[in-house]
């Protein structure tokens, strides 16, 4: 009987709204915390500051690494049994800059502990079953060839190929059918005694758990990781390019990237305010309003900062039957005459951040939701009062700081324009 | 137990008790109550932030829809967003906009739905526009020709190009035709083409209509002024006349067996098992089912996995779908892809090997208890998305079914017996047809 009062008052108290509050654990900002006690519910991410831009010479390594060691065995039982046979989700990806590791569980501890435990244990393993990598690698090919069959893959690797030639960037992160091939499982234990260490590892804990049980968390998942930092920060140097890879499709898919920042850059609020009357808000930006509200040309076109860790660029895309593609072009790039010039009137601004914010607010309702905001904070290194600073500076943006971020934060002269599908004359 | 004391009392139990997964239920927080023409309400309390979930569901989807006009359930869907008498075409969305809020809007088979994710202190003004919407929608000829091709750009995007999606729908046709679940739910091309205002008036005439509409709030708000708002807004709407017309059901032959190319890199096998309509009747049955198909492919360590990609190494991957609560005849589709170089006909065989009765007979309770766990913790994440609490209160309803079944199932599956489990296997995959759809890299 307690226990559904305690429940019927969770839900029925008018709580007042604060933003959630940030904790580190042990005075190190690697590892945060927000405590949510509404539902017992605990989500952990666990993130390497390492994808599939340190794969050096084999295209793919970081993400075959990765699947082969969650889909091992340990103690001779499946690490995904030991969650699933608990209603626990375990869930894994790599990206170009990172890998990412999340657990979603009911809020008992000890089954926690003996969760963290376990991937602990997959992270330092100093083995690898042939089998698993065997299957790994023939999913992942299957994959890689089944991508070069699929508009929107091949433009994602259209970009990656020509847009970042030579450079860890350049390759798509599940890599190339020959590389993947190649892979061993002992440069797979070495790439991982390389990037598993507690020099490049977050941890972010949001839920029905105290301080001190994430501690303990955190200390089972670090448990004996070598400390070195082996990971040098990227560099690349992005080369403006047009490509068009001709393919039999209904549709052709097209990508425009504009140069611009990174995440972390001063001028960020700006290009967000800037982005969102253009093409970063849907219905009623730019772009949504010419292309598909005017012409009916496509289902969906936006426009979003895309940010590495020393490269950023606006990325426009959007699918059109193939006859169409040349139009909608035209058309996208008008509307980006008209963003570089942005003769917006105060109050659009004024309209726009407020909607940001009021967006901004309900950004944080969802336990997952906080969790995904948690691990940016901690990637891109913002300050513990995000929630603070982020209202602050963007309260600041007005016409002129736009136009000034506009003129200096953005390359208008290097646009680079890629396209997939079927060329109609 | 004088009343400080008691208080003591409780705050103890209340800071040292863990919170009983078991207990969080819908009926904790739903209300639900009809107005006097027919729309039904159901508000879910839930002020862990400042947002509300406003949405509405009719019940109207593709699987009402008539050859011919396949799709016009989703084209109307659309148009509900291209103005009122009220309102210009686009100004419901920047209205939202403004808010900070997110919308968007849905057509499945059985229901069509629109949604607001706004602060609370916008829940007046979108409850009003929603309302609007019902009763004043404006079609304009150059509007629906637009928006026709976007839905066009929606299926080259979503099917034609996507060789799975194409095999689901070529799956459905031949399962049930032209009728029901058998239709596409965005149509097909041809179709589309020739949906016309008038078509589009007829079916909002038809569907958009009080008592054929649930509301359903979620979030945060306060219960007296919403129903206040929600009487105001829809209390004064009136019903059209309901066209009493079944719609004709198209004669079809069912293939046992198809096969289809198209632009994948191997081969991808589906074998589809038919399933009769949701009954309540059968409900424990039913779930039942739900239990076998977790133990069989509940996740990478249940049984297709890890005997067909695991130990035989005959698979790739393996996926499984299946709708509990279908109000038409459905089918429960199990795919997956050979591993190299085994023949789809062995494949075939050995998936339907692991749904034997030997095998069925061989599952443990084990087994059964760990699928109950995870469907007993999925039920305690499901409220983590105020959003996600709506659709499942909205996919029930719009079927006729309770959202009171949403806690029942959670009590029932507990109850579930190992002899439950293994009769619902032997029942719909021992004793049943087995339809086989080949999906093959085009030559």
């Amino acid at each position: 009987m307690k226990y559904v009062f305690f429940v019927i008052a969770i839900f029925s108290t008018q709580f007042i709204f604060a933003n959630p509050k940030i904790d580190n654990i042990a005075d190190n900002n690697d590892y945060l915390f927000v405590q949510i006690e509404s539902l017992p519910i605990v989500d952990i991410n666990i993130t390497f500051k390492s994808g599939s831009a340190k794969d050096g010479e084999s295209p793919g390594l970081t993400n075959l690494m990765l699947n082969s060691l969650m889909a091992s065995n340990i103690n001779d039982n499946k690490i995904i049994s030991y969650f699933e046979n608990v209603g626990a989700k375990l869930s894994y990806s790599t990206g170009k800059e990172s890998l990412s590791i999340t657990i979603r569980s009911l809020n008992d501890v000890d089954q926690i502990l003996m969760l963290t435990g376990i991937i602990n244990k997959a992270i330092r393993t100093d083995s690898l079953d042939s089998n698993v990598l065997k299957l790994e690698k023939d999913k992942i090919i299957r994959n890689i060839s089944d991508s070069k069959k699929r508009p929107a893959t091949l433009l994602s690797s259209s970009i990656s190929n020509n847009l970042f030639p030579n450079t860890g960037l350049s390759h798509e992160v599940i890599g190339n059918i020959k590389t993947v091939n190649q892979i061993t499982s002992l440069e797979i234990i070495k790439h991982q005694n390389k990037i598993f260490n507690l020099q490049d590892i977050e941890i972010n804990i949001v839920g029905n758990i105290s301080r001190s049980d994430s501690k303990r968390l955190i200390s089972s998942i670090t448990y004996n990781l070598p400390v070195k930092r082996t990971l040098i920060k990227g560099k690349y140097a992005m080369k403006k390019n047009n490509y068009h890879t001709e393919f039999d499709s209904t549709q052709s898919h097209l990508a425009i990237i504009i140069p611009s920042i990174t995440r972390d850059n001063p001028q960020y609020h700006n290009i967000l305010v800037a982005n969102y009357i253009f093409g970063g808000s849907g219905f009623g930006s730019w772009l949504m309003e010419e292309i598909r509200e005017k012409r009916g040309l496509s289902y969906s076109v936006s426009s979003y900062l895309v940010s590495y860790e020393d490269e950023g660029f606006l990325k426009i895309s959007l699918q059109t039957k193939n006859e169409n593609l040349t139009l909608a072009k035209d058309i996208i790039f008008k509307q980006i005459n008209r963003f570089k010039i942005f003769n917006v009137s105060e109050e659009k601004i004024s309209t726009a951040k407020l909607s940001i914010l009021r967006s901004f607010e309900m950004k944080t309702d969802t336990n997952k939701k906080i969790l995904n905001l948690l691990s940016a904070i901690n990637n891109l290194n913002l300050d513990l009062n995000y929630f603070e600073t982020y209202k602050t500076n963007l309260n600041k943006v007005s016409k002129e700081s736009i136009r000034n971020a506009l003129l200096n934060s953005i390359d208008f002269n290097n646009i680079s324009v890629f396209s997939v599908g079927k060329t109609v004359e | 137990m004088n009343l400080i004391r008691q208080i003591f009392f409780l705050i103890i139990l209340i800071s040292s008790a863990p919170l009983s997964y078991s207990q969080i239920m819908f009926s904790d927080r739903v209300e639900s109550y009809y107005l006097e023409n027919g729309l039904k309400v159901v508000l879910i309390e839930d002020k862990r932030s400042p947002s509300v979930v406003n949405s509405i569901w009719y019940k109207v989807g593709s699987s009402n829809e008539e050859s011919g006009k396949t799709g016009i359930s989703h084209v109307l869907e659309h148009m509900m967003f291209k103005g009122t008498v009220n309102l210009a075409p686009g100004e419901f969305s920047s209205i939202v906009k403004k808010m900070g809020g997110t919308e968007n809007a849905f057509t499945s088979k059985d229901y069509t739905g629109y949604f607001q994710k706004i602060h609370t202190s916008d829940l007046r003004r979108c409850i009003e526009l929603e309302s609007d919407r019902m009763r004043n929608l404006k079609l304009d000829v150059k509007e629906i020709k637009s928006e026709i091709e976007v839905v066009k750009e929606e299926r080259r995007l979503r099917t034609d190009d996507n060789p799975v999606a194409k095999t689901f729908e070529k799956i459905m046709i031949n399962a049930y035709g032209m009728n029901e679940y058998g239709i596409p739910i965005i149509g097909t091309m041809d179709n589309l083409n020739s949906i016309t205002k008038a078509d589009l008036q007829r079916w909002y005439d038809l569907h958009y209509q009080p008592n054929n509409a649930i509301v359903i709030i979620a979030g945060n708000f306060n219960s007296n002024d919403v129903k206040k708002y929600i009487k105001e807004y829809y209390g004064s709407i009136n019903n059209k006349k309901k066209s009493d017309k079944i719609s004709k059901k198209i004669t079809f032959t069912t293939e046992d067996s198809i096969t289809v190319y198209d632009k994948v890199s191997k081969p991808i096998v589906f074998l589809a098992f038919k399933k009769p309509r949701f009954d309540n009747n059968k409900m424990r049955e039913l779930y039942a089912l739900d239990l076998f198909i977790e133990i069989m492919d509940g996740g990478y360590s249940s049984r297709l996995t890890k005997n067909l990609v695991n130990k035989k190494k005959v698979a790739l991957d393996i996926f499984l779908s299946n709708d509990t609560y279908n109000q038409y005849p459905n089918l429960i589709i199990i795919g997956g892809t050979p591993r190299g170089d085994i023949s789809t006909e062995e494949f075939k065989n050995n998936v339907l090997q692991e749904l034997s009765l030997q095998s069925i007979d061989s599952i443990t309770n084990n087994e059964l208890s760990n699928a109950k766990a995870r469907v007993s913790a999925n039920s305690v994440y499901k409220f983590d998305s105020v959003f996600y609490q709506a659709m499942q209160v909205g996919m029930l309803e719009t079927k006729n079914i309770s959202w009171k079944n949403l806690d029942q199932y959670t009590k029932a599956i507990k109850s579930i017996t190992l002899d439950e489990v293994k009769n619902a296997g032997r029942i719909y995959f021992i004793d049943n047809k087995t339809l086989t759809t080949l999906l093959r890299p085009e030559k």
